[in-house]
């Protein structure tokens, strides 16, 4: 049951009484989403802030779909090694793929813990998204590194390094970008500027952070397990 | 009643479900990994991971996301870009490129990249020695055109069945069979007259430049490429890569 679910019954509820008053007052802070799009209602009464978030993700998908179209348009087609099978670890990429999805298991059990009032649980499950995330960025860097340095493939060198670096470190960036968001929520929550009432600000981060986990899923299976299955 | 607040109060934990849906996720993940462990299964591995990975995807959107439980709206502007954009991964990888030939056309300067590969020393020095004296096109037409390969097939007799067998289907601890799809080395002309003119460094196949003339190299290779898909009896196993024609 979400946010949403209660608020089409159309009855006030207790919690609802803050009213506008309260959440004007929240708003402020960093909290750059603004108090406006959250009290504003609108017809077709979801929060704007949410509708925004799932039509941004919308986009992205068009994103990263270009990126992955491309890379695989491309593959079989580099005239100089390495190519993808002589890179690429199954071991290694195993251990950061569960990583991410783990992080996608903690945030949703701090949109939960919000939603329950548990502010303590929920920066907790933030930071501990947070630290899932870096530790998938690190492993990213240490690949990369790998490859440039030892297996000497760089962006130019071949249509399989342009590719396959614009895509996963475009993904990379995304994962970077969601692990600094999360900290910035959890402080928030921690300063007292995001109230239980308010959870769908979480929520929205959730929902970046859930997408940029099944991007991975996609990659992770499209591009690393299947030059090993063909 | 503000639809952006959340109400506490009638709010029910959902940490039974994320944990079971973890749970499986994980599951998921590891039995994927695991296939690749298992030969018999490769057949079908793509399409069973595609399957996995889509079921995966399907859980998180559906369980931590609530794409399922929540409104239409929300639905619509990310399903429909997701859809795209899977559509535009099949047709772009299993529509269009198959069509897409590296070699011809001018979408790719493949030339100047394998010049630049060159200058970087990121080609192997024997491959940059000899270089085939026509281009891909002009070889793979004059296989087309090409009728009669008793002239190579004599030359294969001579300097090549000792390691390849006499009807190239291979042999154990030496040369590859050249009756199957698979290549090592690439199953075009173009590739084969390179392999030949050059050899291959740290292997038993030398270069056979200055060894037999030009015009032998090039009718052996014609004859090499007509031996594909022959798939003679007791063959040595696939090594390599298999291509399509
Ligand atoms: C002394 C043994 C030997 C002789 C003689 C020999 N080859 Fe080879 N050939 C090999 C080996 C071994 C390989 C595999 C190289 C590798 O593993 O990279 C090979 C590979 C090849 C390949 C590449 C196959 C692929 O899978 O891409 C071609 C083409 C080829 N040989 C053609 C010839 C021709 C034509 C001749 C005769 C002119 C010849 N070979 C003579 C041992 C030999």
């Amino acid at each position: 049951m979400s946010a949403i679910a209660h608020a089409d019954d159309g009855h006030g509820h207790g919690h609802d009484d803050h009213g506008h008053g309260h959440d004007g007052h929240d708003g402020h802070g960093h909290d750059d989403h603004g108090h406006g799009d959250l009290v504003e209602n609108n017809y077709m009464k979801v929060p704007n802030i949410k509708l925004a978030m799932w039509t941004f993700l919308g986009s992205e998908c068009m994103f990263f779909g270009s990126l992955i179209a491309t890379y695989f348009f491309y593959l079989d087609k580099s005239i100089s090694g390495p190519l993808p099978a002589e890179v690429f670890s199954i071991e290694i990429t195993s251990i950061s793929t569960f990583v991410l999805l783990m992080s996608s298991y903690t945030m949703a059990l701090a949109v939960d813990a919000m939603k329950s009032a548990k502010l303590g649980k929920a920066k907790l499950m933030l930071v501990l998204t947070a630290i899932c995330g870096t530790i998938f960025v690190s492993f990213q860097v240490y690949e990369f590194w790998h490859f440039f340095v030892e297996k000497k493939l760089a962006l130019q060198t071949s249509l399989f390094g342009s590719t396959f670096y614009t895509m996963t470190g475009f993904h990379g960036a995304h994962v970077t970008v969601g692990v600094i968001w999360l900290l910035m929520v959890a402080g928030l929550i921690h300063k007292g500027n995001i109230k239980p009432q308010r959870a769908v600000v979480v929520e929205s981060a959730g929902l970046y952070w859930h997408f940029v986990d099944i991007v991975w899923i996609i990659i992770f299976t499209f591009v690393y397990l299947f030059e090993f299955a063909k | 009643m503000n639809p952006a607040l959340h109400d506490v109060a009638s709010y029910h934990t959902h940490s039974k479900l994320y944990t079971r849906t973890a749970v499986i996720l994980s599951i998921i993940t590891a039995v994927e990994i695991a296939l690749l462990y298992v030969p018999p299964l490769k057949p079908i591995l793509v399409p069973l991971m595609t399957v996995m990975a889509i079921q995966k995807l399907a859980m998180v959107v559906g369980t931590f996301m609530h794409l399922g439980d929540d409104k239409n709206v929300f639905r619509l502007v990310f399903l429909a870009p997701m859809l795209m954009a899977f559509l535009m991964i099949y047709v772009m990888t299993l529509l269009v490129m198959p069509h897409f030939s590296p070699y011809g056309g001018g979408y790719v300067r493949l030339a100047a990249q394998r010049s630049y590969d060159e200058r970087m020393g990121l080609l192997p020095a024997a491959a940059a020695a000899h270089k085939p004296a026509r281009s891909v096109e002009e070889y793979e037409k004059l296989f087309a055109d090409a009728k009669d390969h008793g002239a190579g097939e004599k030359v294969w007799g001579e300097r090549c069945a000792a390691c390849h067998r006499a009807d190239g289907g291979g042999m154990a601890g030496l040369g590859p069979n050249m009756t199957d799809d698979c290549y090592l080395h690439g199953g075009k002309v173009h590739n084969i007259v390179s392999t030949v003119l050059n050899g291959i460094p740290g292997k038993a196949m030398v270069s056979f430049k200055g060894q037999i003339t030009d015009e032998q190299i090039e009718q052996v290779s014609l004859y090499v490429r007509s031996l594909r898909g022959k798939n003679v009896a007791d063959g040595k196993a696939c090594e390599g890569e298999k291509v399509g024609n």
